[in-house]
């Protein structure tokens, strides 16, 4: 009884594995992945494929952005760790920020609720910077106090990207030109 | 068609039963806890950063991200600091119980459930190392983790261990998981363009934000370097699927595999990911001077 059921066990295993992790690419296979991964996920044994830089390594290279209005109307900046000016036991320790601030971009849900989470923290629990100011005839202003609660938010991702020339040899690190592109993620109010 | 039927079935009981060294699991045991305890002391002071509906995502977001199906016993918790922090030192307290071997298979199941749990609270800091390690405790459930240096070791009356290599069978489940990984990897790979031209690795080197240890990203500016590393990772990732199950070449497929890893360990940020993958190919050793006794 004990054998069959590790037998059992063993094959049912192995077969939803071999399932599970073909490459998403291979359309033959996409409707038995998506039974395989409904019964493997209430059992917290799904895995899906396993890409590691595959089909072609993707940049995402970049930090987070957070534009803030204060109580007062003042303007503030919020920057996430810049990685690519980080220690190595920075990236060690806090190795599940980078995940996260890769990953936001793509969830709107999971960016609003780091939006609203900003509002609240700042500038107890994250430290934001004021911003530049204008004045109504157009003189720039010093950056005034952050007075909380803040007001508003409006997140961006900074994603640092490489300007290749199509027929030239790949550039040097040293010679890298990089550009970056902004992109606008999401826009919150403090709720009253 | 009863005797093929025969056949295939004490093909399989040999492949599962008869083929693997139990005495390894004691070492996979302390390896796989010593991972848990780093994993939970970096988390731990970010517990309700990542964990709590006051920190970044609310428990309603992360089961909207997640598929069907997927639960937390975090949700069952109420969503505050406490409750994270109980949950990380429980997974912490297996994590010990399991290193110094104190009835480590239900140590190794209430990690997989904790590690289930934090996982599904929030999605978006998980990566595949998380994976591997939620799947590599379950199937730890069911190996002789204790067998040997362990508190709570089975003690007989010639003090000789009962270990049979049927005990072993969890290990070869192990064994095709990782094989997996490495056949999934290498079966993308291929299709990629910059895979097939050589310049995949030159494109990893400029990731800056996870790339840079050892091994600076201006290696790479070398095109042959570039291409060299490209194409023998393409090969070994291709190649271990298949060398780890010949016993004639297995230790040159761990070496490589070895050698891949402490590569991808020097050169980039990626955790633990590299040591979890280490510690599965620990599986694939088979010590000698091992009896196959067969007790089941």
């Amino acid at each position: 009884m004990k054998k069959n059921a590790i037998r059992l066990l063993a094959i049912l295993f192995c077969v939803f594995v071999a399932i599970d992790v073909i490459p998403e690419s291979y359309s033959f296979a996409s409707r038995p992945k998506a039974w395989v991964h409904s019964v493997l996920v209430p059992l917290g044994l799904s895995q899906g494929d396993w890409p590691l830089f595959a089909p072609n390594p993707v940049l995402n290279n970049g930090v987070l952005v957070a534009e803030l209005t204060d109580r007062s109307g003042n303007p503030a900046t919020w920057t996430s760790i810049d990685w690519q000016e980080a220690s190595v036991w920075t990236k060690f320790y806090r190795f599940r920020h980078m995940n996260y601030q890769q990953r936001l971009p793509n969830t709107y849900t999971a960016a609003s609720d780091f939006a609203d989470y900003l509002l609240r923290a700042i500038p107890v629990e994250e430290s934001a910077v004021g911003s530049i100011r204008w004045s109504s005839d157009n003189q720039m202003l010093e950056p005034a106090a952050i007075e909380p609660p803040m007001r508003e938010i409006k997140l961006y991702k900074y994603r640092n990207t490489m300007v290749l020339e199509e027929g030239q040899p790949l550039p040097k690190i040293d010679q890298t030109q990089w550009s970056t592109q902004i992109s606008f993620l999401v826009r919150r109010e403090s709720q009253p | 068609m009863m005797v093929c039927f025969q056949r295939i079935l004490q093909a399989w009981d040999r492949f599962l039963f008869e083929s693997c060294d139990p005495r390894v699991a004691p070492v996979l045991r302390i390896g796989f806890a010593i991972l848990i305890l780093i994993q939970t002391i970096v988390v731990w002071p970010d517990a309700a950063y990542w964990y709590t509906d006051a920190g970044v995502m609310r428990a309603e977001t992360a089961q909207g991200i997640l598929d069907p199906g997927a639960w937390s016993l975090l949700n069952l918790l109420p969503s505050t600091p406490w409750a994270a922090r109980f949950g990380l030192l429980c997974l912490f307290i297996h994590g010990l119980l399991m290193l110094v071997g104190c009835y480590s298979r239900f140590q190794v199941a209430a990690i997989f459930v904790w590690l289930i749990s934090f996982q599904n609270r929030n999605p978006l800091i998980t990566d595949g190392e998380d994976t591997v390690l939620r799947i590599f405790a379950f199937l730890m459930i069911w190996l002789p983790l204790d067998a040997y240096w362990a508190v709570c070791a089975p003690k007989t009356k010639t003090g000789a261990s009962t270990l049979g290599s049927s005990q072993g069978w969890a290990l070869r489940l192990i064994q095709v998981q990782m094989t997996a990984i490495y056949a999934s990897t290498a079966l993308s790979k291929i299709e990629g363009s910059t895979w097939q031209d050589g310049t995949a690795l030159w494109y990893v080197s400029r990731m800056t934000d996870n790339f840079g240890r050892l091994i600076p990203a201006s290696c790479f500016d070398w095109p042959g370097l570039s291409a060299c590393a490209t194409y023998g990772t393409l090969v070994i990732e291709s190649l271990l699927p298949i060398g780890l199950w010949i016993p004639r070449f297995r230790w040159i497929a761990i070496g490589l595999g070895v050698l891949l890893h402490l590569g991808i360990e020097s050169s980039m940020n990626l955790f633990l990911f590299q040591w979890l993958m280490l510690l599965g190919l620990i599986a694939f050793v088979r010590p000698p001077k091992f009896k196959a006794t067969g007790v089941l």
